[in-house]
């Protein structure tokens, strides 16, 4: 099968004054549609980068990101904004929601961005609030809703364009285990329902646990993967500790 | 170097755009209170070469040092404001700063010098940018008058007032430091914590709509009140002044009270049509105008005195010229003008001044005049002399000595009674001294009909009678012949021939013109033209005005960029979102471009409200009090003056959006410009 999003060779370099740090050193992956892949590794070790430069938020030093076979840095400004719009969902960490709007209005921001008709983008936010189970939430801000409802309006407007892949930077990392096992039930759903592709970056082994696969990283690269069925917590940071060594 | 005063001074550099442009703001106060005295001291030196000519013209520098101070210290009391935005912005966007700063065992004392240091530097930079901008702007505004005016052609060159230069300088120090002195406090009661949670920004603020009601309920009984009843019909000066100013001034409180509701309903009120207009950048535009409401109103309250007092002053301008000042020689020089001698040839403007050593005209020349008309015209020898009691405005406005049988003869121009009568006065007159007053003046010394004033003369004191109280030429006070041996006048610096009809005038103008002629040193001028002059010479004075208020236009514009900066700085994160989501940078572009738009234009209207409220508040109040016009049409009059003003809100009204829109296009550029992750980091650039 054809992946729906492949990173190759792939390196990030950041200048900090007179020194060069370097993210990602040469990195390759691949993910198949419909794949729920949770990428782990060491602060520093570049996940959150990768994440970024996977979902067109910053721009690779060398490498490539192929999105549906298309290499995202031969995009100009304007296609990469209309890519990450229609074909990329991201989930932060900080819910990053818009105070003024409504949980609707936030679910809606991909297609009101898009200029879709009132009546479409409408239903559709509904449809994707309804899912998330904050249907009678829709005229709330974000200021009256609780840290996990605000991660599942999140949720719900990564989904609302049906994207190619859902790109998740540790969405648990800021809730309640409750709250937490919600959307990560969420994000379970939405790869068995809708055949979302989805990447997550977590330091949580119970919730990589959740995952088809787990990528590890560290210092930039691709160390390790490990694959269910069955995977276990336990697995998982026996994995780790063996990588460690 | 103390720790406070180096990282003030890292701030400073830090968030250098920011500092620049609070410093031009408090600059541009200091330039034109310097430029004030500088303008006001130029015309002062150039027509003051004589006794006479200083008597006639000395209010004229000194009511234009009183009125552009007064500008001077509106554009400063917007640069205060601009202060206190920025300041209170920059500590928000510090928050994280602050508190690491008391984590690490910073007092708040420390933090309170820390950011008064930056005030006070502030305050110094922009001082020192006054001064010298003072003097670029006076000289500036000087060749701009020399060459547009008739009158106004010719100034003298003044040394810079040291004293002035570090009172303007001092006051713009002191501004920034008690600007910043609130939202410093502000800063001190931040915790240490606070450096472990992030900034949230803010969702939308609902305004205290009860206080806008009851502000509406006020204006309303208000205007009401002088709309039944103008107070300007029975009140007298002072009250009229004083009544004025308490209207006036609640009336300003009234739209400050409504001004958060105003906001917050023109923004839901535009949020379906700019929607529709624009998508989601109308939108969301609309809905950061129901945000961070002390960003908001500050900013369209900077943009709002601007405005707010460009349309006052014009109102007010054209209240006392065109209403006020002029009322009774409009229509009695264009029935049948009148003629007069001077000393001087006015239709050459304040060149007719050089080389001025005498300002009188011949002795014996009234005599000649009076043998050539006969009784085909009313003859009125003027002199002029500085009387402080009698002053109309400040304490060096001109007085007349004349002879008041040939005031009578000559008609309602010099003077007409609102109260007492001819025969009463002509017999004080016979006794002695007589004074015939406007209201003000009168007032000015709490003394009524038949009560004494003293006057100061050169020679000791002189006790004179009021013998009628009503509207005098240009509001200048006439003190009866008796005056003429008091202030030891040789002759007089005008004569007036005043023709009893059109026919006459035509029999006598080229006798006298002839008569002119013979004379080396006399001109002979049409009283309409001169009228006419002096009108072309108010309106030079009107365009000194223009120039000292466009900088107060430049300082709220300033003042626009910078909370537009600031505000853009601290959504930054809301921007990287909003790119995140797919927003191109065209439409992130949009929203901070239509905020300043919106702002520009609500800024603008209640500049204009404020304004035009002003001018219509102090003529009902006023309504002729000061010359006491007797059944004076208040309202008429009001909406008269009102309209060069509105026309002028108009203009602000249709030039301060483009303004805002082009001050919030600069740091908009710079925002989408960035990466969207660099936008979604929680560090913060200083602006």
């Amino acid at each position: 099968m054809e992946p729906i999003i492949a990173a190759k060779d792939l390196q990030k370099h950041y200048p900090m004054g007179e020194v060069v740090v370097e993210a990602l050193r040469g990195l390759n992956l691949t993910v198949r549609p419909g794949e729920f892949v949770a990428i782990m590794g060491p602060s520093g070790s570049g996940k959150s980068t990768l994440l970024h430069l996977l979902g067109g938020l910053e721009v690779a030093s060398s490498g490539e990101v192929r999105l549906r076979q298309q290499s995202l840095s031969a995009l100009g400004e304007r296609d990469l904004t209309l890519m990450r719009r229609r074909k990329i969902g991201v989930v932060f960490q900080f819910f990053n929601l818009l105070p003024t709007m409504t949980a609707e209005e936030n679910v809606a921001l991909p297609l009101l961005l898009d200029g879709r008709p009132a009546r479409e983008t409408s239903a559709r936010a509904a449809e994707a609030l309804g899912w998330v189970g904050l249907a009678e939430r829709r005229r709330h801000t974000p200021d009256r809703l609780s840290g996990g409802e605000q991660q599942r309006v999140a949720l719900a407007r990564a989904l609302i364009t049906r994207p190619d892949v859902v790109l998740a930077d540790e969405p648990t990392g800021n809730l309640d285990s409750a709250s937490g096992e919600q959307v990560l039930d969420l994000l379970r759903r939405a790869c068995l329902e809708k055949g979302q592709t989805v990447l997550m970056v977590t330091h949580d082994p119970a919730a990589a646990a959740r995952t088809d696969r787990v990528v590890f990283l560290r210092d930039g690269r691709v160390i390790d993967e490990v694959r269910g069925p069955g995977l276990t917590p336990e697995a998982i940071v026996h994995a780790q500790a063996r990588l460690k060594d | 170097m103390s720790p406070s005063l180096r990282l003030a001074l890292r701030n400073l550099r830090r968030s250098w755009r920011r500092s620049a442009l609070t410093a031009l703001a408090v600059g541009a106060g200091v330039a034109t209170l310097v430029a004030a005295d500088l303008i006001s001291r130029s015309v002062t030196e150039e027509i003051a070469r004589t006794a006479e000519s200083e008597a006639i013209t000395a209010f004229m520098s000194e009511q234009m040092n009183v009125g552009l101070t007064v500008v001077g210290l509106v554009v400063m009391a917007g640069a205060g404001l601009l202060t206190f935005n920025a300041f209170a912005m920059a500590v928000t966007q510090r928050r994280e700063d602050l508190g690491r700063l008391r984590a690490a065992g910073m007092a708040r004392r420390q933090v309170l010098q820390m950011i008064l240091a930056e005030a006070a530097l502030i305050g110094a930079a922009g001082a020192a940018l006054g001064a010298l901008g003072g003097i670029g702007l006076s000289r500036a505004l000087i060749n701009l008058v020399q060459q547009t005016s008739e009158l106004f052609n010719r100034f003298g060159s003044p040394p810079v007032s040291i004293p002035r230069l570090l009172w303007a300088g001092a006051l713009g120090v002191i501004v920034a430091l008690i600007s910043a002195w609130f939202p410093a406090r502000r800063a001190t009661a931040i915790s240490p914590l606070a450096a472990l949670r992030p900034t949230e920004t803010g969702g939308f603020e609902r305004p205290a709509h009860r206080l806008a009601l009851a502000g509406l309920v006020v204006a309303a009984g208000m205007w009401g009140y002088l709309a039944v009843d103008p107070p300007g019909l029975w009140i007298l000066p002072p009250w009229s002044n004083v009544l004025s100013m308490a209207l006036g001034a609640l009336w300003l409180l009234c739209l400050l009270l409504a001004l958060p509701s105003a906001i917050d309903l023109a923004a839901r009120a535009l949020r379906r049509p700019l929607t529709r207009i624009l998508g989601v950048s109308g939108r969301l535009a609309c809905d950061n105008l129901r945000r961070a409401r002390s960003r908001v109103v500050f900013t369209v309250l900077t943009l709002a005195v601007a405005v707010g007092m460009i349309v006052g002053v014009t109102g007010y301008l054209a209240y006392w010229f065109d209403e006020l000042f002029y009322r009774t020689s409009e229509v009695v020089l264009q029935e049948n003008p009148g003629l007069g001698f001077f000393p001087i040839n006015i239709d050459a403007g304040l060149a007719g001044y050089t080389g001025l050593t005498d300002f009188t005209l011949p002795e014996g020349l009234a005599g000649e005049v009076a043998s050539i008309v006969g009784e085909r015209a009313a003859v009125v020898e003027s002199f002029f002399v500085l009387a402080p009691e009698l002053s109309f405005l400040g304490d060096r406005y001109f007085s007349y000595v004349l002879d008041p049988r040939s005031i009578r003869e000559s008609g309602p121009l010099l003077f007409s009674f609102t109260y007492g009568n001819w025969d009463r006065a002509l017999e004080i007159a016979d006794r002695g001294c007589a004074l015939l007053l406007t209201p003000t003046v009168a007032a000015r010394n709490h003394a009524w009909l038949e009560d004494t004033i003293r006057v100061t003369t050169p020679h000791g004191s002189l006790d004179c009678t009021i013998a009628g109280i009503g509207p005098t030429f240009v509001g200048a006070s006439i003190i009866s012949d008796a005056g003429i041996d008091a202030f030891g006048l040789q002759a007089p610096v005008g004569i007036n021939v005043f023709p009893r009809t059109p026919a006459d005038r035509a029999a006598i103008f080229p006798e006298l013109e002839a008569l002119a002629g013979r004379h080396e040193g006399v001109w002979m001028m049409d009283l309409a033209r001169l009228t006419q002059i002096q009108r072309e010479g108010m309106k030079s004075v009107g365009t000194v005005m223009d120039g000292m208020l466009l900088l107060a236009v430049f300082s709220a514009a300033l003042g626009v960029v910078n909370t537009a900066a600031i505000g853009t700085s601290e959504r930054r994160r809301e921007l990287g979102i909003l790119r995140a989501a797919g927003a191109d940078r065209a439409q992130v572009s949009r929203i901070l471009i239509t905020e300043g738009l919106l702002m520009g234009v609500l800024g603008a209207l209640i500049g204009t409200l404020a304004g035009v409220g002003l001018v219509v508040v102090y003529v009902v109040t006023s309504a002729g009090a000061p010359f006491g016009y007797p059944d004076f049409p208040a309202w008429p009059a009001a909406l008269s003056s009102a309209q060069p003003a509105l026309l002028r809100g108009a203009v602000a009204a249709l030039a301060a959006p483009f303004l805002t829109a082009a001050a919030a296009w600069l740091p908009a550029r710079r925002a989408v410009r960035a990466p969207v992750m660099e936008n979604l980091a929680e560090a913060r650039r200083g602006w």
